[in-house]
C-alpha cells in the first residue's frame, strides 16, 4: 500500500482481515457474549459496511465503520428480540430453560457478558475498547452521562472480577448510582 | 475466576479471528458483490423503463427502438434425471431459470426441501428479487419457515431490507407467520428502500409507538434521509416522545446527520 494511494475496496477488505479481525472479534464477543455470534456479527458488519457505496480510504476507517455497524446490529437485535418477546410473551414464559446459554457453552465470562443488557455491552465497548470518554460514550448512544454511569455501574456489578482491570483506569464511575431518568431529569 | 475483561477478550478473539481469518475474507467479499450487484440491479430496472418512455414521449422513435423491454436471459439449467432433483431446483433459482423451476417442480422436486447447508429455496429467490421465482415456489407451497423455529419467515428481512416494494407486498401478503409490524417498519425504515416504507405505511403498519419507539428514530440513526422524509410525507409524528426524551431531541443526541435533525425539527416546529 503506498504512499497515501487509496486501497480499493478488495484490498482493505484483506487488509482488514489481515490487522484487525483479533480486535474486530473480541469486540464481536463482548457485543455478543458468543463466539459464534460474534464471528457472524462480524461478517455481517464487514458486508454491511462495505455493500454500501460509500468510499473507505484505509483500514482504520473502514474498523471504525465496522465497529458502529456491530452496534447498530446489537441494538437493533435487542430491539426485535424485545418486540418479538411481547408479541411472543404466552410461548416464552413456558421454557424455562436458558437456551442462548446452553448453545453459547458454559464459558463463565461469556456467561457474564450475556447477562448484561445489550445497551450495557455497546457502553462497555465504546468506553473500554474504543477508549471513548463517559460524556463521548454518552454523546456517541445518545444519552446522557448518567445513564452511561449507570451502564457502566452495572457492567462493574455483573462482570465482578473480569472488570478489576478495568477499574483501575476507571475512577469517574466509582460508587455511581444515577438512574437513566434521573440524568435525563438533570439535563 | 480469573484474569480481567481485556485479556479474556483479546483470548477469545484471537481464537474466532484463527477460525473465520482463512476463508472469511473471501467468504465477504462475495457476500458484499452480491449485495451490490442487487442494488446495481435495482437502480437499472427503474432507469431502463424510465429512459423508454422518456425516448418514446419525445418522439425519439429511431432511438426508442433500440430500447428493448427488460428480456431475462437466464442460463438454461440442464436438468439431469439421474441427480437429485432438489440441488437442481436451487441451481435453478440461482440462475434465474423459471422454466426449469417449474419443470423441475413437475417432476416431482420436493418443496418442503430443507437444505443441509445454504439457504431455502425462497432465500435465494429473495436474494435475487425475484418476484416470478417466488410466485412459482409458491405455487408448489415451498418452505418459508425453517424447521427450527416455524414462527419465523425466511423471506422477510431480506425482502425488505433488500428488494423492492412488488417483492415486499408479495413476501408479506403470503407469508405463513404472524407479521410483528413493528419490527418490518423499524427495518424498512432503517435498511429499506423508501417505496417500501411507503408501501407500508399505506397498508397501516405503525409509524410510532408513543413513549417507546419512532420509525423517524430509526431512519434517522440510520442516516436514511429519504426514509425519513417519506416517513413525514405519510404522517410520521415528529412531535413523538420516546422514553421521555421528544424525538427531536433524541436525534439530535444520537449524532444523527444535521439535516435530518433539522428536517425533524422543522416539522415538530421546534426551533434551532
Amino acid at each position: 500500500m503506498g504512499g497515501g494511494e487509496i486501497m480499493a475496496d478488495a484490498e482493505v477488505i484483506e487488509e482488514l482481515y489481515r490487522t484487525a479481525l483479533p480486535r474486530l472479534c473480541g469486540y464481536g464477543f463482548l457485543l455478543t457474549g458468543s463466539e459464534a455470534e460474534g464471528e457472524e456479527m462480524v461478517q455481517a458488519a464487514i458486508v454491511k459496511t462495505f455493500s454500501r457505496w460509500r468510499r473507505i480510504d484505509d483500514v482504520h476507517s473502514a474498523e471504525a465503520y465496522v465497529r458502529a455497524a456491530m452496534r447498530t446490529l446489537t441494538i437493533d437485535a435487542a430491539r426485535r428480540a424485545t418486540r418479538w418477546r411481547r408479541a411472543m410473551h404466552t410461548l416464552v414464559e413456558r421454557g424455562g430453560e436458558d437456551v442462548e446459554a446452553a448453545i453459547a457453552g458454559s464459558d463463565e465470562v461469556a456467561a457474564a457478558i450475556r447477562d448484561l443488557p445489550p445497551r450495557v455491552r455497546v457502553a462497555v465497548a465504546l468506553r473500554y475498547l474504543d477508549d471513548l470518554t463517559v460524556a463521548e460514550t454518552a454523546e456517541r448512544m445518545g444519552l446522557t452521562e448518567g445513564a452511561v454511569k449507570k451502564y457502566l455501574h452495572t457492567a462493574r456489578e455483573r462482570l465482578g472480577p473480569w472488570h478489576e482491570a478495568l477499574d483501575a483506569e476507571d475512577t469517574d464511575d466509582d460508587q455511581v448510582r444515577v438512574t437513566e431518568a434521573e440524568g435525563r431529569r438533570a439535563r | 475466576m480469573t484474569g480481567d475483561l481485556l485479556t479474556e477478550l483479546e483470548s477469545h478473539g484471537a481464537a474466532m479471528a484463527g477460525r473465520l481469518g482463512p476463508e472469511g475474507a473471501a467468504a465477504a467479499r462475495g457476500r458484499i458483490a452480491k449485495v451490490r450487484r442487487r442494488r446495481a440491479a435495482g437502480v437499472v430496472a427503474v432507469l431502463v423503463p424510465v429512459l423508454g418512455l422518456g425516448g418514446w414521449f419525445l418522439g425519439t422513435s429511431s432511438r426508442a427502438s433500440n430500447i428493448q423491454p427488460a428480456h431475462t436471459d437466464p442460463t438454461a439449467v440442464q436438468i439431469s434425471y439421474d441427480e437429485p432433483l432438489e440441488p437442481q431446483v436451487q441451481q435453478a433459482i440461482v440462475a434465474g431459470d423459471h422454466d426449469a423451476m417449474r419443470k423441475l417442480f413437475e417432476l416431482g422436486a420436493y418443496p418442503l426441501h430443507i437444505p443441509v447447508e445454504g439457504q431455502y429455496y425462497v432465500e435465494s429467490a429473495v436474494a435475487r428479487c425475484d418476484l416470478e421465482a417466488l410466485t412459482i415456489l409458491d405455487d408448489v407451497g415451498a418452505r418459508r419457515a425453517p424447521v427450527s423455529d416455524i414462527s419465523f419467515d425466511v423471506a422477510i428481512e431480506p425482502a425488505v431490507t433488500t428488494c423492492g416494494a412488488d417483492v415486499v407486498e408479495h413476501v408479506l401478503e403470503t407469508s405463513p407467520v404472524e407479521i410483528d409490524q413493528v419490527e418490518v417498519m423499524s427495518m424498512a425504515a432503517s435498511r429499506g428502500e423508501p417505496d417500501v416504507v411507503t408501501l407500508l405505511a399505506r397498508r397501516g403498519y405503525p409509524l410510532e409507538v408513543p413513549g417507546e419507539w419512532s420509525a423517524l428514530d430509526d431512519a434517522a440513526r440510520a442516516g436514511e434521509h429519504r426514509a425519513v422524509a417519506v416517513l413525514l410525507e405519510e404522517g410520521a409524528d415528529p412531535t413523538v416522545v420516546i422514553d421521555g426524551v421528544p424525538l427531536a431531541e433524541l436525534v439530535d443526541r444520537e449524532g444523527t446527520p444535521v439535516e435530518i435533525v433539522d428536517a425533524i425539527r422543522a416539522a415538530a416546529g421546534v426551533e434551532g
